[in-house]
């Protein structure tokens, strides 16, 4: 260990915060960099209930969508569509291989409502 | 071999305190960005490679401040490298706190979409912590290279300034907006106005750090104009990075240039004050 020492003594702290420092980002660089290389397709948005609740304002269904595509989808509108009534809301962003949740209210109950989505834009 | 061996306790806690300035720095200079909506956006949806090209592009300029401010009082191209390094660690501990209060990043974000968001802001935080010492440290002066920049050194804190500032406001959408709204006589009373504010901050206003201009004209022909340029180089570099120049014409880009390069001129002045 004599000769690895440096005639300076450098702090502890500044070492592991140096090398705190380097592998994050080094790591992030990585990550870009294979993602980077990775064919990337189009968005592909799945949409489908995940929960109602009964509250004094109508039915509410918690809609999650999924999107395994690799693209991330923005303003991606959702309609779902019970008996003679729609309900539609818009969701900012669905990360490529992610999952973004919105909510739909209903006068009934919504389990049997067909819930697509209808278009998106690009980011 | 015991650990108390390596460990001085003086050296630890000055280092600490040094420590302290860089997370001040970076929250001073980042707080804005983290609180912006659109820079968590861009960490979610820029493409890799303009992500990759920001942080690539970010690391240079962080050893270029390194090396130029730094936040402790040890020089040397290993001790800048480390300090780079450093910084970077305090930028990312900074943006991933702050994330995860506002509530940004929470548990649902896949780990590439907090990555993004994280890292996007890691290098202005990294920038701050960099520029703390000088901005921070309350006057004691310190053997930072500033004094003796060289002319392209000058330059370069130059184009750090004007990064700052150009990052600070490239992600939102009123630069759009803006640019939108200036017509060509707005766009060249831009110029104008950019131009001479930059010569009165650098040489006239009376800030400490001031550059002392004996030939007024040289001046301008020498750090004005060259400082100008570099402004709007960078402007076009970040609202390339942000893909605000995408689906834009070339007039309309120059358009947003003009704009962002104002703040961008700004920044360039004052970093010579700054830093």
């Amino acid at each position: 260990m004599n000769a690895k020492k440096t005639p300076e003594k450098r702090p502890v702290l500044q070492w592991v915060m140096a090398a705190l420092g380097g592998t994050v980002t080094l790591a992030a660089i990585g990550v870009m960099v294979w993602e980077g290389l990775q064919p990337s397709s189009p968005p592909i948005l799945m949409a489908r209930i995940v929960k109602v609740e009964v509250t004094a304002a109508g039915h509410i269904a918690t809609i999650q969508v999924k999107n395994d595509g690799d693209d991330t989808a923005a303003a991606v509108n959702i309609e779902a569509a019970l008996g003679d009534q729609t309900a539609k809301a818009t969701l900012d962003y669905v990360p490529g291989h992610g999952e973004a949740e919105a909510y739909l209210r209903f006068e009934a109950d919504p389990r049997t409502a067909a819930v697509r989505v209808e278009g998106w834009s690009a980011p | 071999m015991s650990l108390a061996a390596f460990i001085d306790p003086r050296l630890e806690r000055n280092y600490l305190r040094d420590l302290g300035r860089a997370f001040a720095g970076a929250l001073v200079f980042s707080i804005p960005l983290l609180m912006t909506m659109e820079m968590w956006e861009a960490g979610v949806a820029m493409a890799p490679w303009r992500l990759l090209l920001f942080v690539g592009s970010g690391l240079p300029l962080l050893y270029g401040l390194a090396y130029y401010a730094g936040f402790s009082n040890r020089r040397g191209l290993f001790n800048d490298l480390l300090d780079t390094a450093v910084a970077l660690a305090v930028g990312f501990i900074t943006a991933s706190i702050l994330l995860i209060l506002f509530g940004v990043v929470d548990w649902n974000a896949s780990p590439r979409e907090a990555l993004g968001m994280v890292a996007i802001q890691a290098v202005p935080g990294a920038l701050g912590a960099l520029l703390a010492r000088k901005q921070l440290s309350g006057g004691d002066k310190g053997d930072t290279d500033e004094d003796q920049a060289s002319y392209m050194g000058e330059l370069f804190l130059m184009s750090a300034g004007a990064l700052f500032f150009a990052l600070n406001i490239a992600p939102t959408e009123e630069m759009i907006l803006i640019a939108y709204k200036t017509t060509a006589v707005h766009a060249l009373g831009l110029i104008a106005l950019s131009v001479l504010l930059l010569h009165l901050i650098v040489f006239k206003a009376g800030f400490a750090g001031q550059e002392e201009a004996d030939r007024p004209l040289e001046a301008f022909l020498y750090f004005t104009l060259p400082g100008y340029a570099i402004a709007l180089g960078i402007s076009l570099f970040v609202l390339f990075v942000f893909g605000r120049t995408d689906g834009h014409s070339i007039d309309g880009v120059l358009h947003t240039m003009i704009v962002l390069g104002f703040p961008s001129a700004i920044g360039a002045a004052a970093a010579r004050l700054l830093v």
